[in-house]
C-alpha cells in the first residue's frame, strides 16, 4: 500500500502542476484568438485589407488549447459518459467495471498518441504558408536575427502533447482504481477540483 | 460485413460507462482492426486532428467566452428586471419573467447550462421569497432554459452545421420561431397553472430604486433609437415613395424618416409609462445589443459566425470592463479558463465524431440502416413520429452535443432522402435532443438546477413534468409544420425551394 501512495503521490503532483500549467497556457491561447480574429475584423472590415494568417494562427491557437486543457476536464470531471448503469450493480462489480473502462481508455489513448507521433514527425513537414507570413509581416526573424519558420507540425504536436497528457492522467487514474479495488474507496480519493472548474464559480 | 458491427459494439461501451469520446474511438477503431484494415485506423487518427482543425469551430469557444462574460458581468439582473417591467404583472409573474429572462438571455448565450445556472441563482430564491414552492422555481428553470440552444446563437447549431455540412446562418434562422414557440407554450402552460394552484400575486418591480448614470443614459437612448430605426427601415422604403437618384442620399433620407417615427413614437411612450419602467428598460438596452450583433451580423450576411462570435466577447468584455465595470481584469482568468475547458471537450467530441463519421461511410451503415426503416414503413409522418421517439430517448440519457454528433451522420442522410429537408431535420434532431437536457434520468440541467436550488433531481423531475408536456408538444409541432422551421431561412434566402407546407398541410391543398 505504501509504495503504491508513493507511486500516486508522484503522478498527483505531476499531473496536478502540468495540468495548472495546461490551463495557464489555454487562457492565453483562448485570449490570443479572440485578440487575432479582432484583428482579422479590424483589417477586414476597416482597411479592407484582409490578412493571409489570422485564421490559420486562430486555429492553430485553438488545437492548442484543446489539447492544453481537457486533460483538466478529464481528470477532474471526467468526459461525457453515461453511468447509469453503474448505479444499478454491486459496488465490487462497479469498481471493478471502472478499471476495465479507465484501461480501455488508456489503450485507446496509447494507439491514438502512436498515430499523432506519426503524423507529427512525418517527411512531409509543410511550411505554413500564412503563418510564415506572419514572421515575415512583423519582421519578427529581422528583429532577432533568426531564420524561424512555421511548420504545420508544430500544430500537429498538439496532439501528441495531447495525447501524452491524457495518457498520464489515465495511468493515475487506472492506478487510483486499482488501490481502491484493494484497500478500498475511502483509502483514496479522487483529486480534489480546482476553483475554477466548480460549477458556480 | 463485419465492420458494421461496430455500431452494436459502441452502443454496448456507451451502456457501460465508457466515456463518448473514447467510445467512438474504441468500437470502430477496434472493428477495423478485425476486418483487417489497420490503414485506415490512421485516416481515423487523422480525421480527428482534420475535424477540428476548421475556422467555424472557432464560434463554439467565442459564444461560451460571451456568454460566460455576460452572466459574470451582471447582465442577468438588467434581463430579469427588464422581463418583469415587460411581463411581471400578469398572474404567476415571478414564472413568466423567469420564461422571458430565458428567451431574452438565449439570444446571447448558446448554451442551457449557463442559462439555468445565471437565471437560477437569481430567479429561484426571488421566487420562493414571493411564495412559490423552491421545487417549482427549480422546475421552471430547467425548463426554460432549454430555449437557450434553441434560439440562436446555439453551441449544438454550430456543431450540427459543420458535422452536417449545413449552413450555420440557415440554421440560426431556423431556431428563432421554434425558440419563441417553446417559450409562449411554457408561458401558456404557466398561466393555466397560475389559476389552478393559485399562484402568489404579481408584483411589477422586483428590484427597486434603480438608477442609470448619464453616460449609459445618453447611449443607451442613442441605440434604442437607432434599433428601432433600422427595423422602420424597410417599411419607410416601402411606405415613402419619393425616389432620389444617388443611393447614399436615398438611404439616408428614409432612414432620417424612420428616425423622426421613431422619435414620435419614443415621446408617445414617455407619456404612457413610469420614469423607473424607462430607466429599467434603458438599462436593457446595452445588453440587448449583443443579440442584435449576432443575429444582425451573421443574418444580414455582414460577417462570419466567428467572426461575429468574436465581436460578441469583444463588446461583452467592454460592457463588463468599461461600460458598467462589474468585472475587473483579475476575473478574466477564470473566465478564460472556464470556457476553454468546456469548449475544449466539445470540440474534442466534433473531432471524434468526425473518425466516427469516416467509419460510418467506410461500413455502408447508414444504408443499410435506411433499407430496415423503410423495411418497416414508408410513411414519412409515420416515420417522423418513430425518429422523434428515438431521439426522446437517446436525450434522455445523453448530452444534445454528443448525441447530435454520434446520430446526425447515420440518421440524417436516411431522411434527407425521403425528402425532409437538411434544415428542417436538424432543427427536429436540435429541439428534440436539446428538451433532452431537461429529462430525467440524465438531464444535464436538471442535475444544475439541484445544485444551483438545492432541490433533489427526482423533485424536480417530477415538478417538471406539465413543462415537458408542452415542449414534447412544440417538437411534434415543427416536426409536422415545416415553415417553422424553415419559414425564417427561406423568407432571408437561405433556404431554396423547400416545401414549407409538410405532409398534413399539403394534404389538404
Amino acid at each position: 500500500m505504501k509504495t503504491i501512495r508513493a507511486v500516486l503521490a508522484m503522478f498527483d503532483a505531476i499531473n496536478t502542476r502540468a495540468l495548472i500549467l495546461g490551463r495557464a497556457i489555454g487562457l492565453v491561447a483562448l485570449g490570443l484568438m479572440v485578440l487575432v480574429i479582432l484583428t482579422q475584423i479590424f483589417f477586414r472590415y476597416v482597411l479592407n485589407n484582409a490578412l493571409p494568417w489570422p485564421e490559420e494562427a486562430a486555429r492553430a491557437l485553438m488545437i492548442w488549447m484543446m489539447a492544453m486543457v481537457a486533460p483538466s476536464a478529464y481528470r477532474y470531471t471526467g468526459f461525457v459518459s453515461i453511468n447509469m448503469l453503474h448505479e444499478y450493480i454491486p459496488a465490487r462489480l462497479k469498481n471493478y467495471l471502472i478499471l476495465s473502462i479507465l484501461l480501455l481508455c488508456t489503450f485507446v489513448s496509447i494507439i491514438m498518441l502512436q498515430h499523432a507521433w506519426t503524423h507529427f514527425s512525418s517527411p512531409l513537414l509543410f511550411d505554413s504558408s500564412g503563418l510564415n507570413r506572419l514572421l515575415q509581416d512583423t519582421g519578427i526573424n529581422q528583429l532577432l536575427g533568426t531564420q524561424i519558420q512555421f511548420r504545420t507540425a508544430y500544430i500537429y504536436l498538439a496532439m501528441s502533447v495531447f495525447l501524452t497528457l491524457i495518457l498520464m492522467v489515465s495511468l493515475e487514474l487506472v492506478m487510483r482504481q486499482f488501490a481502491r479495488i484493494i484497500w478500498g474507496n475511502e483509502s483514496f480519493p479522487s483529486p480534489k477540483l480546482p476553483n475554477v472548474m466548480a460549477v458556480n464559480s | 460485413m463485419i465492420l458494421a458491427w461496430f455500431l452494436p459494439l459502441f452502443l454496448i461501451f456507451l451502456m457501460i460507462g465508457v466515456p463518448v469520446y473514447f467510445a467512438m474511438l474504441a468500437a470502430p477503431g477496434f472493428m477495423l482492426y478485425l476486418n483487417g484494415q489497420e490503414r485506415d485506423i490512421a485516416l481515423m487518427y487523422r480525421n480527428i486532428f482534420n475535424g477540428i482543425d476548421n475556422g467555424v469551430l472557432l464560434a463554439i469557444p467565442f459564444f461560451m467566452l460571451a456568454g460566460e462574460l455576460m452572466n459574470k458581468a451582471g447582465i442577468t439582473e438588467r434581463l430579469v428586471a427588464f422581463s418583469q417591467t415587460i411581463i411581471g404583472s400578469v398572474r404567476g409573474g415571478l414564472a413568466q419573467v423567469n420564461i422571458l429572462s430565458s428567451m431574452l438571455f438565449a439570444g446571447m448565450s448558446g448554451s442551457a447550462v449557463a442559462d439555468t445556472s445565471a437565471l437560477g441563482s437569481m430567479l429561484i430564491p426571488a421566487m420562493e421569497k414571493q411564495g412559490y414552492t423552491r421545487k417549482f422555481a427549480a422546475a421552471i428553470t430547467a425548463a426554460s432554459s432549454v430555449i437557450g440552444p434553441i434560439i440562436p446563437p446555439s453551441g449544438i447549431m454550430i456543431i450540427y452545421a459543420y458535422v452536417m455540412e449545413v449552413s450555420v446562418a440557415a440554421l440560426f434562422a431556423g431556431g428563432i420561431i421554434p425558440g419563441i414557440l417553446v417559450g409562449m407554450g411554457l408561458m401558456i402552460m404557466t398561466r393555466l397553472m397560475a389559476n389552478k394552484y393559485e399562484f402568489p400575486p404579481a408584483k411589477r418591480f422586483v428590484i427597486e430604486g434603480v438608477h442609470i448614470s448619464n453616460a449609459e443614459n445618453f447611449v443607451a437612448r442613442v441605440i434604442a433609437r437607432l434599433m428601432l430605426a433600422t427595423v422602420l427601415y424597410p417599411l419607410a422604403i416601402n411606405v415613402i415613395t419619393i425616389q432620389i437618384a444617388d443611393h447614399f442620399k436615398h438611404v439616408l433620407f428614409h432612414f432620417t424618416c424612420a428616425l423622426i417615427v421613431t422619435e414620435i413614437l419614443f415621446q408617445i411612450q414617455r407619456r404612457l409609462v413610469s420614469n423607473e419602467f424607462r430607466i429599467v428598460a434603458k438599462r436593457a438596452v446595452l445588453p440587448l445589443l449583443t443579440p442584435v450583433i449576432i443575429l444582425g451580423g451573421i443574418l444580414g450576411g455582414v460577417a462570419t459566425p466567428t467572426e461575429a462570435s468574436a465581436l460578441a466577447v469583444a463588446y461583452s468584455a467592454l460592457l463588463g470592463l468599461i461600460i458598467l465595470r462589474s468585472i475587473n481584469l483579475k476575473d478574466l482568468g477564470p473566465i478564460l479558463v472556464k470556457s476553454a475547458i468546456t469548449s475544449s471537450v466539445v470540440l474534442l467530441l466534433v473531432g471524434a465524431a468526425m473518425a466516427f463519421k469516416t467509419v460510418v461511410s467506410l461500413s455502408h451503415i447508414a444504408e443499410d440502416l435506411a433499407v430496415y426503416i423503410l423495411a418497416l414503413t414508408n410513411n414519412p409522418l409515420l416515420l417522423l413520429l418513430l425518429i422523434n421517439l428515438l431521439l426522446f430517448i437517446v436525450g434522455m440519457f445523453l448530452d444534445a452535443g454528443p448525441a447530435i454528433i454520434i446520430l446526425g451522420p447515420i440518421l440524417a442522410p436516411i431522411f434527407i432522402d425521403l425528402g425532409i429537408h437538411p434544415v428542417h431535420f436538424a432543427m427536429i434532431m436540435s429541439v428534440n435532443l436539446t428538451v433532452g437536457l431537461a429529462t430525467p434520468p440524465m438531464g444535464l440541467v436538471l442535475f444544475v438546477a439541484s445544485s444551483v436550488s438545492g432541490v433533489k433531481v427526482e423533485t424536480i423531475s417530477k415538478a417538471i413534468l406539465p413543462f415537458l408536456a408542452v415542449e414534447i408538444f412544440v417538437i411534434f409541432l415543427i416536426t409536422y409544420f415545416p415553415v417553422i422551421s424553415l419559414g425564417i431561412p427561406s423568407w432571408l434566402g437561405f433556404v431554396k425551394d423547400a416545401d414549407l407546407m409538410g405532409p398534413i398541410v399539403g394534404s389538404f391543398f
